[in-house]
This record gives structure tokens, sequence and C-alpha cells, in this order.
């Protein structure tokens, strides 16, 4: 109830203060424009908002020499998202218990800055920062690197190098509208309830350590995005010492009557190394069977120990992108990707997953109302996993920089027969309605 | 006379004088026939006359509400057809599409705003000279001219006269055709004028008759041009889109000299 | 975990110094040391514009710009200007569906930033000018980091989308003079509140400034658009910079395009300077109806 009330009070206020938008996010503020010129609605990127991106977070055209002039410039942006969640999980054969929740979660607050440091040299950093779990608050960086852009130097920021942890620039990554809700195939971790986990997840929910070169080259049909670059996963060494991928992504832009229409493909994938277990022997004590009184202290057996292994991992995806060429209102979307991964065990099994999704973004009022909708699929050919997922939802301005987001999902899991169950449909549905501002 | 000489009498014009006599006439109308035109007092070459008639009843016209009802009333009316007697439209240009040559020269207009209106309607200035714009009315105007190309239009100039008595001045370098509107909350003040380089143009009076004079004989392609009064659409705002302007021809032999006519009828 | 926390604390330490080492653009780009074209006569810093004097006439251009200058003009253009005005400069670029305030039509030849008189086209500097500094609170960004060359290239591509640019008879461009500033004063934003009433600039503005006069409903542009007049009160709705400066210059030159006239012929260049001083003073103090300002304005050169 408390939670409640405390949303409801957040949505209140914000439409209290809507007149004048005097806090705008730190790219706005640098270049003394408005959101809308990078989003569609945030984070979702528009045209201009991917070159931005793809010119190493600098306006397409332009190279930084100097820090940011005409006005005072405070480099610090911050995000967060107080958000309610009401889930529901159960199965069609009552077999798992029915199980609600609801919650004020995901409060996320999300410190970032960027700023040039000179010519050709700037950085990007995002600090996550979890406050209300109810443990200890903590300051995770969820991405920080360095550039070095406009290599070429020809101010159109065709070549740019990056070194840290970041996303790869493959399509739709965070351009998803909902509460953070990636699509299945980015979530994918064929390791997931394994007993063993790699140190390195190869993904591209989260962000990467590793250095890529990237850009848009403009005049090829209007703009070919691209990125080549190596990776060591998600908490890799610097020496990328436990997995090694290479990744590159090409992707094409070109215009039917101002309308963008872009297609492209990826591929991310390379050696993954997994420790063996090391299993010291343990001893531990039972009664003699027969012998009442007598207490027995049995060693382990040393079979326990297992040595390392490598896992060969391969994304492949395919991505196609119109925007309706007479409205230009209407964005569909969709990306097909196949995972390969040859050793998720030490004894050589391997996973083939696959899966798609199509979605569709509208402009139903500028600046103003989105809707979404999205849908999801995911196989695992070896273990028969099924999953799929709707998505639908809307994002409503009350502010350029404060708006509210819903979402509601259906997931449906088909988890395959086992020795003592046949086929069970597990169906989770969720709502969530939160508030996302920017300063 | 010549008393002493006692011959016969000489005639009282010689030869010599009497070519001399001759001479001078000739030389004399040959003279008068080299005197431009325009110091003649009757008009010389051809001219064209006419009335622009409006076939019918006059059609009633859309009122717009007045912000100012102190000055011009409560409401007040899309006057973009202004019909006299006998019917004759006025305020509407005729001019030449293929027209001789010849410098224009007319008189730099100068359009009042009163009563919540322009007056006149319709005026013609010589490209190069500057139109004045006074405000006789107690209340905001501004002077909101625009050039059309098609159907856009952009502004040509646009002035702010708030209080009575201020004048502004334009000058027009652009031959064609200036729309002048208020901004200030009169939707329907509107006034035209034609710049143009050459002088064979006219407006109609309140009968609905013009007249264009000095024309060298020569076929011409007569033009009619009438703003439109029939209203289209709506803008966003609630002001009325207009049909585009009301343009007929006709082609015109002009002799030597006397008119020839050249009627228009608008329905 | 130690490796987090030394990027976090080198991600603090890179900010710190890139705020530290924040250095006005001006020093570097000597051409943008006015924060318009129009620099006032100041008998202290006498700043002067070598482009566009107060007063020039800028006659038409003798010569179309090089092949090599509209080459790179337009690489630049398709590169930092399309995805919002078109590759054709149409205005309906693929992100334009999205944006309240549209890109401008640049086919179109109607810019409302500019130095020259009413109903003119805007000099050269105008576009540069207007390409740098951006217009606050719509999508236009300031484009200052892109070299001047090429964004002088820019404004030479971008003329050449207008046949208004190549046509004699615009020429020459009047630029506006600028008389002798008027700092702001109590007895200047005084005598600019009544200048504001007795221009009726209320019909459409209104009596607070808050852009709800009688006429406000009434308004469309050029483009056929409905425009509304600007909130005076709200700092977010001045496109073309807050300082009195540009204030008087948008008096002065009119918005071409839009309702908005030129007062030049009708109002002193001292009255527009108290005019713009109280239009100035409605976003920066709060005593507006009744003109008197804080004390606080009168000496200070705090009006920029």
């Amino acid at each position: 109830m408390r939670t409640v009330f405390v949303a409801f009070f957040l949505v209140v206020t914000m439409g209290m203060v809507a007149t004048q938008a005097k806090a705008v996010p730190v790219f706005a503020r640098k270049y003394n424009t408005t959101c809308f010129t990078c989003h569609t609605t945030p984070p979702l990127l528009n045209d201009f908002g991917l070159r931005f991106q793809a010119n190493g977070y600098q306006l397409p055209g332009t190279l930084e020499k100097y820090a940011q002039a005409d006005q005072p410039n405070f480099l610090l942006g911050m995000v967060a998202q107080p958000m309610f969640l009401y889930s529901e999980t159960k199965d069609n054969l009552g077999v798992t218990p029915t199980t609600t929740s609801t919650s004020f979660s995901g409060v996320e607050v999300a410190l970032f800055t960027s700023a040039s440091l000179g010519s050709h040299f700037s950085f990007f950093t995002g600090l996550p920062i979890d406050y209300f779990s109810g443990q200890p608050t903590t300051i995770n960086v969820e991405t920080a690197n360095l550039m070095y852009t406009d290599a070429l130097n020809d101010g159109t920021g065709s070549l740019n190098f990056r070194l840290g942890e970041f996303r790869f620039l493959i399509p739709y990554q965070h351009q998803v509208l909902l509460a953070n809700q990636d699509p299945l195939i980015y979530t994918y971790n064929p390791f997931a309830g394994k007993s063993v986990t790699p140190a390195n997840t190869l993904s591209f929910a989260d962000p990467n350590f590793g250095v890529s070169a990237f850009g848009m080259i403009p005049g090829i049909a209007e703009g070919l995005r691209y990125e080549v670059g190596f990776s060591g996963g998600t908490a890799s060494d610097i020496d990328l010492k436990t997995s090694k991928a290479i990744f590159g992504a090409l992707n094409q832009t070109v215009y039917l009557n101002n309308a963008p229409l872009r297609f492209g493909a990826f591929y991310y994938g390379g050696p993954q190394d997994i420790a063996g277990t090391t299993h010291f022997p343990r001893s531990f004590v039972a009664p003699r069977a027969g012998s009442p009184g007598i207490i027995d202290t049995i060693a382990e057996p040393d079979s326990l120990v297992t040595s390392g292994w490598t896992n060969h991992s391969s994304r492949v995806g395919l991505n196609l992108e119109i925007v309706d060429p007479w409205t230009k209102r209407f964005d569909f979307y969709s990306q097909y990707l196949m995972g390969k991964d040859d050793n998720i065990d030490s004894a050589g099994g391997g996973y083939t997953a696959t899966g798609w999704f199509a979605g569709m973004n509208v402009i139903i009022l500028p600046e103003k109302f989105y809707v979404y909708g999205r849908y999801d699929i995911l196989n695992v050919k070896e273990t028969d996993d099924k999953k799929n997922q709707i998505d639908v939802g809307f994002q409503y301005h009350l502010l350029p920089n404060a708006f509210v987001t819903a979402v509601y999902t259906i997931t449906n899991e088909t988890l395959p027969q086992s020795a003592t169950l046949s086929a069970i449909d597990q169906t989770t549905t969720s709502a969530g309605i939160g508030i996302r501002f920017g300063f | 006379m010549n008393t002493k000489n006692n011959r016969s009498r000489e005639p009282l014009f010689s030869k010599s004088d009497l070519a001399f006599a001759i001479i001078v006439c000739f030389a004399t109308s040959l003279g008068f026939l080299a005197v431009p035109k325009n110091h003649i007092a009757a008009p010389a070459g051809g001219s064209i006359t006419g009335t622009v008639r409006f076939a019918g009843a006059a059609p009633k016209l859309e009122k717009a509400k007045c912000i100012s009802p102190e000055v011009c009333g409560k409401t007040h009316s899309y006057d973009r057809l202004i019909t006299g007697k006998d019917g004759g439209v006025e305020y509407t240009l005729i001019y030449l599409a293929n027209p001789p040559a010849g410098k224009a020269n007319f008189p730099a207009p100068t359009v009042t705003q009163v009563n919540c209106g322009y007056t006149p309607h319709m005026a013609i200035a010589t490209r190069g000279s500057s139109v004045t714009f006074v405000n006789q009315d107690p209340v905001l105007h501004n002077v909101h001219g625009y050039y059309y190309i098609g159907n856009d239009r952009s502004t040509a100039f646009n002035f702010a006269q708030p209080t009575k008595g201020q004048s502004s001045s334009q000058q027009l370098r652009k031959p064609g055709m200036v729309n002048v509107e208020c901004d200030a909350g009169h939707t329907w003040m509107s006034s035209w004028i034609w710049v143009t380089d050459n002088p064979y143009a006219a407006v109609t009076n309140a009968n609905g008759s013009y007249s264009i004079d000095g024309l060298p004989p020569g076929t011409y392609t007569v033009v009619m041009w009438h703003e439109g009064w029939k209203i289209v659409d709506t803008q966003p705002g609630g002001r009325p889109v207009f049909s585009g302007a009301v343009v007929e021809q006709k082609q015109i032999t002009v002799p030597s000299s006397g008119s020839t006519s050249a009627d228009f009828e608008l329905k | 975990m130690y490796i987090q926390t030394l990027t976090v604390a080198a991600a603090i330490g890179l900010s710190g110094l890139a705020w530290i080492a924040h250095d006005p653009l001006s020093a570097h780009d000597p051409i943008l040391n006015a924060s318009s074209i129009m620099v006032a006569d100041r008998s202290a810093t006498g700043n002067g514009s070598s482009y566009t004097d107060p007063g020039a006439k800028i006659i038409a251009p003798e010569q179309p710009a090089s092949r090599e200058i509209l080459a790179r003009g337009r690489k630049m253009f398709l590169v930092s200007c399309a995805p919002c005005h078109g590759a054709d400069g149409s205005g309906s670029g693929p992100i334009a569906v999205n944006l309240l305030s549209k890109p401008r039509d640049l086919t179109r030849g109607i810019y409302m930033n500019r130095s020259t008189a009413s109903g003119q086209l805007p000099t050269d500097y105008d576009l540069y000018r207007t390409i740098t500094t951006g217009l606050h609170n719509t999508a236009m960004p300031a484009f200052r980091q892109m070299a001047p060359g090429d964004r002088w290239a820019v404004v030479q591509y971008i003329k050449t989308f207008s046949a208004r640019f190549n046509d004699t008879t615009e020429y020459p461009l009047d630029v506006l003079n600028v008389g002798t500033e008027v700092l702001p004063s109590p007895q200047s934003l005084a005598t600019g509140r009544n200048l504001y009433l007795q221009s009726q600039c209320a019909t459409c503005h209104g009596l607070r400034g808050q852009g709800d006069g009688p006429a406000a409903g009434t308004l469309t542009d050029d483009f056929g658009n409905r425009i509304w007049p600007t909130d005076l009160t709200n700092a977010s709705a001045f496109k073309f910079g807050r300082s009195n400066l540009d204030i008087f210059r948008i008096f002065s030159t009119g918005l071409n395009g839009t309702p908005m006239p030129s007062f030049e012929q009708t109002l002193s260049e001292t009255d527009r300077w108290h005019l713009a001083n109280y239009v100035w003073s409605l976003q920066n103090t709060d005593q507006y109806v009744d003109g008197v300002a804080a004390d606080s304005l009168a000496e200070s050169g705090d009006h920029r």
C-alpha cells in the first residue's frame, strides 16, 4: 500500500512541474537541444541518435576539441526508474505452485557521464546504483569506456575506437522501451541451471569488456554502420584470458521517402575456457548399518574432481527494420539469431538455440505518447525447451525527460517431458508501471 | 512698300518667301508628328476598356469575429468580392500577359488600414518604388506582406503599426502579386499589390470599369485577375482557406486608335 | 570488485578533469566572440565582427561557391543534417515526424534567425550562427564542435536549396543597426513595460507575456502550420538567445515566416532597447507587473 502511494505521489509531482522543463539530461544540456533530437522516446534511438552513438557519443560531423562552452555544463546525468510490478506464474498441470508477487521494484538509479578529454579522446560511463534492494548501497560499473573518435580526421566519424566495458552496437540493444526487458534471445544463457558457470558470459543483454573499431560510413548508400572487435565477455580481465571472442556487425540503412530501411548481420563468437571443478575430498560421518552406536568416518571418492574444458560459442544474427514511408510513425523491426555452443558440459554435449523477435513501435502523439509491442521466441533444440513472450505497453511523457512507462507481458515456457512428468506449459503474466526520469 | 523704286509693283510674297513658308509649315507638321504621344492631350494609340461584372445576385460572404469590436464592430465580413450597382466588381486587376515595351510609371501607392480593413483593396506599383502603409485605427495592426510562388507563400515584409497615425514603407523589388494581411486578430484584413515593370495594367473602379490606354496596335492577351471569394477549407485556428485567384484571359486586337472593349464576368 | 571501484574513481576523476578544463569556445573561435551578429556599440570592449557590420549592405554573390566547397558542404549535410531536414532539405527527414517544433524547410528560403530587415534573406553569418549555437529547446543542436570550415561549407550548400539566394531582386540585404545598447535598469524596465502596453504586444502575447492574448488562437505561419505566440516568461521558449541583445534583434528584424512583425520603422532604437530589456526581465526577475527590477541589475553586466 505504501509503495502504491509512493508511486502515485511521484506521478502527481512530476505532473505538477510539467510546465517549465528546466532539468535536461547531460547530452541535451551539452548540445543545447531536446531529448527528441536523438530519441524517439528514451531509450529508443532515432536516426540521428544512432549516428550520435556510432560517432562515439558526439554529434555527427563534429570533432570535439574542447569541452562544451556557452552555458555552464554539469557533466553528470542521472536516470531513475521507480516501478511497480505485479506478476503471476502458474502452469497448466498445477504441478508448480501458482506464485504471485507484487513489488515496488527496480528503483534503478544510474549515473552517467560522458565528455571529451581533448582532440579525438572521450569517455562514457554508466554507473547503476543499487539502492532499494535492502542491501547496502552499491555502485556497479555498467559501462565505462574510453574512445578515440574520428581516427580518419575527416570530421565524419567514420572510424572510431573504444576500449573498456560497452555494449556492442547490435541493433535494438536497449532500444526496447520496456522496463529493461531484453528479448529472450539476448538473455539466453546455455549455462543457466547448470552446475558449472564459466567465469565470463558472452552476452548481448549485458556489457562486455573488449576493444572495437566502430563507426558509420556516410555516402555508402546513406549510411553503413559497422563494428568489429574483440571481447572477453561480461566479467573479463583486461588480458582476455578466460574468453576470447570476436565480434563483427554490419548494418546498412537506405531511405525510402526519407523513411529508413535497415538490414544487417552480425557474428559474435569464440572459445570460452571453463575452469574444472576441484572438489577436495571430504569426509562425513554416518552410523554403521547393523551396528548401532558405532559411527564411521567415510571419505568421498576422488572421482568428483573434473578437469576444465573449452566451449566454442557462436551467435549469428540477421536483422531487418522498416519505418513506414508514408506516415513514418510505424517502426517495424525484427531479428533472427542462432546460437551454438558446442561443449556445455565436459562430456561434449552442445546446444543449438534459435530465436527471433519481431516488434513494432508506434508514435501516436509526437513527443508525448507511444505504444509498442514485441513477440519473442526462443527454442533450444537439445533440451526441447521452447519459450515465447509477448509484450505490449505504452510510454507517456509528462515532460520530455520524465515519462510513465507501462508494460504487460506474457511469457510461456514449455518444459520438456521428463521421466516423471509430461510436458508442462509454464506461464508468467506480469504487469508493470513506472516512471522514468532523467536529469 | 518701296516708293523710291518706280518700277511696277512687286508681288506681296516672292517665290522664295512662299518656298520658305511651305518648308516651315512642313517642318512644323513633321515636328508635330515627332512629339511623344503622352504629351498630346487626347490619347493616341489604342486602348482597352471594359467592365467586370458579377452575374447574378452577389453572394453572402462569411463573417469573422472581431477582437477589436470598439473599433470595427463585433463581426467583419471577408470582403473579397466588392460589388457596386449593376453588379460591377471593384478592385479587380486587369493586365496584359504579353505587353508591349513600356516603362511603368504608377504613382507610389499608399495603403491605409482603416476600420480594420485595407484601402485600397488592390493597388498597382512600379517595381522598385516604395509602398507606404498607414494605420488610421486606434488598434494594433501589422502589415504582413506575402509573395506567392504557386500555392506557397513567403513573407515579403512584416511591420507592426500599433499606434494610430504610424506608417511604414517597403521598397518592392520583385515583380508579382503581393498579398498584405494583418495577424493581430483581424483575419479578414487583406489587400493586394501588383508590382510590375510595364504600364499596361489597371484596377476596376466602383462601377467595375477599367481602361488601359496608350497601346500600340496589336493583339494582346488581356488577363483579369480576381482574388477569389469562395471558402474551400478552414485552417487550424479558424482562418478560412479560399479557392485560388479567379483568372480569365481574352485575346484582344487593338487598332491604332480608338478603344476595344473586353468585358469579364464572374460568377 | 576493486577493478570496479577503480573504474568508478577514474570516471569521476576524468569528468572532474573535463570540468576543470572547461574553456569558453569563443576564445578559440574568434568569429563567435559576439553572442549574436549584432554587437552593441560598447565603448568598453568595442567588439565588432568583420563579417556583417551593423548598417552593412550585403550584395548578391558575384559567383557561386566553388564545387569543392559545395561537395564538402553536401557531405557534412548528409552526415549531420539530413536526419532532420531530409536529404532534399524539405524538413521532413526520418525523425521529423516525432518533433513538435518541425525542422525548417530549407527549400523555401524563409528564415527567422537573422540580422537583416523584415522579409529579407539571412546573411551567410546568420546561418553560420544558427548552426553554431543551435536553437534552444528545439531539436537543432549546437554544432559548435564542427570545424569552422565545414560549417561555412554547409552554409553554402544550404543556400543552394532555395532559388531565392540567387535572385538578384532579393539583394542588397540591409543589416540592421543596433545603436547604443541601453543597460537594464529600473527606469528602462518601467519604460519597457509602458512600451509593451502601448505597442499592444498583449494582443498576441498577453498582458503577462504568457502567450495568451486575444489574437493568439488565430495565427498561422508561412508553412500553413498553426503557430503560437511565445510565452515570454518561459526561458525554454526562447530559441534564438535570451540576452537583451538577441531580443532587441528579434524586435528589429521580425521573424520571417511568422506573424511576429518588425518594429524597426515604428519604434526608435532606444525604445526597442527598453522593450528588449523589459522582455528580458520577464525571465530574469519576477517583477514584471510594475516593471521594477531588482537593484542588483542596474549596473552589472549580468544581462547576457
